[in-house]
């Protein structure tokens, strides 16, 4: 009889990109329903856009590369990277800067330096960024967290709609009314009027972790990543090291100036710390990949990410901290190195 | 009850694989029946081919020599039972390189008749090592682990400096595989006289049997053989069975701590490592004086109804193992020699069973990867995370895919033990193991290219100056070697050649009529 013969290993292998993408997915799925409970339907409006364009992207890119364009497609990589950008979006942002973002991130930011595995930077980062920049006002349009009725005003999902798809308010409504500063911009506003930490913290919208709302969405993006590390999809360095980064640093200007420095658990369940900790920073195409590596990766993420808190211009700072720490990534692989076995120790 | 207590060592990586092995302690070692052929390849071993001592149309008796090892690393080959010569030719081979290889293959008489000649060497206390070395290189033994070296050329070393300790490897060596354990079991004690042997062979007094934490009736065999010899050299170290532990240095560093260095050998850091079933071969041949002719083998895989460790005659063709245990099942996929992690895929089950054969694994696409379709490296680490040698696959991978080799080697790729862990866990199913090896074989073949361009330019150059030495010697008489010149440019060179050894040469022998002339 004749037989196939095909090279070891024999072993059916136990997961697969496609699987880990999904798992992904699955892992936000927390984070969606807290996002919509506080902040309304503007989540999933952007994630149907940016999942329909980030496949539309994706399909171009692949023909025009000469690519396989099914096999590629389903391995759902383009879908993560427009859920991550949809979270990452104020709710209410205008059709267009949602689908240039999203066309951003997957054309330039993957496929022009080579498509999966090969972006030195995280797409959806990037995209978010080049929005951030370009149109500032629009992304930093973020609502009341909804529950607490901190406004005169709140956006029906007709009225969110509106907005996406013609970039202006219902005559009834004005932005000043609808929107409100998120916790850190509040917070690093507030500071730079000369106001206190517990003075800021006393205001209605914040909670016990941080900001109203916005903690409880960090619990649910944190919830999501301990079970893809449960699962394996992630490995537990880049969101410790991360944490730890930010909130050591965090903890030790809170213990120098308590009143102009807020505290760790402020910092940890602010923002898109969580979001960034295990969904963003464990990207593992631009992040670095030996276990050393991944550590002092981390951990830069998580301390530039207080430096640009605390003294730069943008409340938040996930989105740039990992794009500069993406650039260092192969640097740090390089000199992080891993003692191979049977070479003297050093 | 000597028993290593200390620490056992962690290696870096590995993994626990969801293989199950036919459970040793609970079937017995059954035979395989005698086939219409035994096809015995005269190269069972990693060296140099055996010499065929016979012809067609003579007939042997069983442990008689069919083949001769000539070179220093080779083994001798012996018939497996009585008959007659039939061929001596090319056939399948269960190799991962060649597709068949030179074969003895006899037609059985059916009578399974020892020869009259086998004389045991069970007073080897009173004779030299040396005299025991050489049984056991003309027992035909060789390593039984997979690797196949011969075994005679490891007990020479006890020459080296400070060696001291042989470890017998019981871990198998893939997952799937009880062939060690099925022995260990049964056979205990013919092991440890190998073993016992072997150690007067080496020169050294401290054995260390390695048995896996999942072998409970091999242990407490090996336990109770160790305690009835009383031999207090003995130890035995139970290691975890994470694959690849049964790597050598992998397992050593689990007993001891101790790394093997790279480039190295367990004997360069005092170690002596052999696999039990070797031991359990010398100890036949020490005490019976039987050869090599037969081994355990672990028929597995859910592509077969009857599975078990069975003992088999080399030379056995693996369809008569198939027809033992019931045939194959209709959706069987691959026939595996070896095991599933680094075994061989074969493509006829005419291929027999050698020295070197632990396993025969026949599995079903339910089992057995049959989807070879691969995606970009998404640069997780998980091909790092689990590497035994702590490399880095996904580096590795993108050099060598550049053609870029020599950061290969840079990498490190000649630690690569091919275990195929990288490979197992890679989420885009991207045959790492296959790249490696391939990149080896490209390095190996650079440094050959490289080694034959410098002999090539050396003869050259040396031979254009033996021209020009007879040329500027006058003496031409040697078939005008100026005309054998094969180009102008050639020419031109031994001529501006001659010039410059003239020049030299007035100029020495002005400086020499002014000097002493002492100076040369």
């Amino acid at each position: 009889m004749r037989f196939a013969s095909t090279p070891a290993p024999h072993l059916i292998p136990p997961s697969s990109v496609p699987e880990v993408m999904r798992d992904v997915l699955v892992a936000l799925i927390p984070a969606a329903i807290v996002y919509v409970w506080f902040f309304g339907w503007g989540l999933i409006i952007n994630l149907v856009i940016t999942t329909v364009v980030a496949a539309g992207t994706e399909a171009v890119m692949l023909r025009l590369r000469d690519r396989p364009v099914r096999p590629e497609l389903t391995d759902y990589s383009a879908v993560v990277t427009a859920v991550l950008l949809a979270f990452a979006l104020p709710p209410a942002t205008p059709i267009w800067i949602t689908a240039l973002g999203t066309v951003f991130a997957i054309a330039i930011a993957k496929h022009v330096f080579g498509g999966l595995g090969f972006n030195p930077f995280n797409p959806a980062m990037a995209g978010y960024v080049v929005l951030l920049v370009s149109f500032p006002q629009e992304l930093n349009r973020w609502l009341p967290p909804g529950t607490l009725e901190l406004t005169a005003q709140s956006l029906s999902l007709a009225d969110t709609l509106t907005v996406v798809f013609t970039g202006s308010l219902p005559a009834q409504l004005d932005w000043d009314g609808v929107t409100m500063a998120t916790p850190l911009d509040d917070m690093q506003t507030s500071l730079g009027q000369m106001r206190m930490v517990p003075e800021v913290l006393a205001r209605p919208a914040y909670g016990v972790f941080g900001g109203a709302g916005w903690s409880w969405l960090n619990l649910s993006f944190a919830v999501g990543g301990l079970w893809l590390l449960f699962r394996g999809v992630i490995r537990w360095h880049i969101p410790f090291s991360m944490l730890t980064g930010l909130g050591l640093t965090a903890a030790v200007f809170h213990f120098i100036g308590p009143d102009s420095h807020p505290s760790m658990t402020f910092h940890l369940f602010s923002g898109a710390t969580m979001l960034g900790a295990f969904f963003i920073a464990t990207d593992p195409v631009s992040a670095a990949t030996s276990e050393r590596g991944r550590l002092i990766y981390g951990a830069g993420i998580g301390i530039l990410v207080y430096t640009i808190r605390t003294w730069a211009k943008y409340p938040d700072g996930v989105a740039f901290a990992v794009l500069i720490m993406n650039a260092a990534a192969p640097a740090i692989d390089y000199f992080t190195r891993p003692r191979v076995f049977g070479h003297g120790r050093r | 009850m000597p028993e290593i207590d200390q620490k056992i060592h962690r290696f870096h990586g590995g993994l626990v694989l969801p293989v199950v092995a036919p459970t040793a302690g609970d079937t017995p070692i059954r035979q395989i029946p005698l086939p219409p052929q035994i096809v015995l390849p005269v190269s069972q071993h990693a060296g140099v081919p055996a010499v065929p001592i016979v012809d067609r149309g003579d007939s042997v008796l069983k442990g008689e020599m069919v083949a001769r090892a000539e070179e220093l690393i080779s083994a001798p080959v012996h018939a497996s039972t009585s008959g007659t010569i039939v061929e001596i030719t090319e056939r399948p081979v269960a190799d991962p390189v060649r597709e068949t290889a030179l074969c003895v293959v006899i037609e059985p008489d059916g009578r399974d008749q020892w020869t009259p000649e086998l004389r045991p060497l069970q007073d080897y206390l009173g004779r030299s090592p040396t005299d025991l070395q050489d049984h056991v290189r003309n027992a035909g033994i060789v390593g039984m682990g997979g690797a196949g070296f011969p075994t005679d050329v490891k007990l020479r070393a006890r020459a080296q400096a400070g060696l001291h300790t042989l470890i017998l490897n019981g871990a198998e060596c893939d997952p799937g595989i009880s062939s060690d354990d099925a022995l260990l079991s049964e056979r205990a004690g013919d092991v440890i006289a190998g073993a016992q042997a072997m150690l007067y062979a080496l020169q050294v007094n401290h054995c260390i049997i390695a048995v896996e934490g999942n072998m409970p009736a091999a242990l407490d065999c090996v336990r109770a053989a160790v305690a009835e010899i009383a031999d207090e050299r003995f130890e035995v170290a139970v290691v975890p069975a994470t694959y690849p532990q049964g790597g050598e240095r992998q397992l050593i560093l689990a007993i001891t701590g101790v790394e093997v260095p790279t480039g190295g050998l367990p004997i360069d850091i005092g170690f002596a490592i052999q696999n039990v079933g070797t031991a359990y071969s010398t100890g036949v041949a020490v005490q019976l004086g039987q050869p090599l002719i037969s081994r355990i083998v672990t028929v597995t895989g859910d592509g077969l109804d009857d599975q078990g460790n069975f003992e088999v005659r080399l030379g056995t063709p693996i369809s008569k193992i198939i027809e033992t245990c019931g045939g194959y099942a209709d959706d069987m996929a691959r026939l595996i020699v070896g095991g599933a992690m680094m075994g061989t895929a074969v493509r006829d089950d005419a291929v027999p069973v050698t020295k070197a054969t632990n396993s025969i694994l026949v599995a079903t696409s339910a089992t057995i990867r049959t989807d070879y379709a691969a995606r970009a490296c998404i640069r997780c680490g998980e091909c790092s995370r689990v590497c035994p040698a702590n490399l880095l696959p996904q580096q590795l991978y993108w050099y060598a895919r550049a053609g870029e080799f020599d950061r290969v080697k840079d990498h490190s790729v000649f630690d690569c033990i091919e275990c195929g862990c990288c490979d197992y866990v890679c989420p885009s199913h991207i045959p790492l193991t296959q790249y490696f090896r391939n990149a080896k074989s490209e390095l190996w073949s650079q440094q050959r290219a490289r080694h034959r361009a410098d002999h090539a330019r050396r003869r050259y150059h040396d031979r254009l100056g033996r021209l020009a030495n007879t040329i500027a010697n006058g003496n031409l008489t040697h078939a005008n070697a100026y005309d054998e010149l094969p180009s102008e440019v050639d020419r031109r060179r031994v001529i501006s050649d001659v010039m410059e050894r003239k020049k030299t040469k007035q100029k020495q022998s002005g400086d020499s009529s002014g000097n002493s002339g002492d100076d040369q």
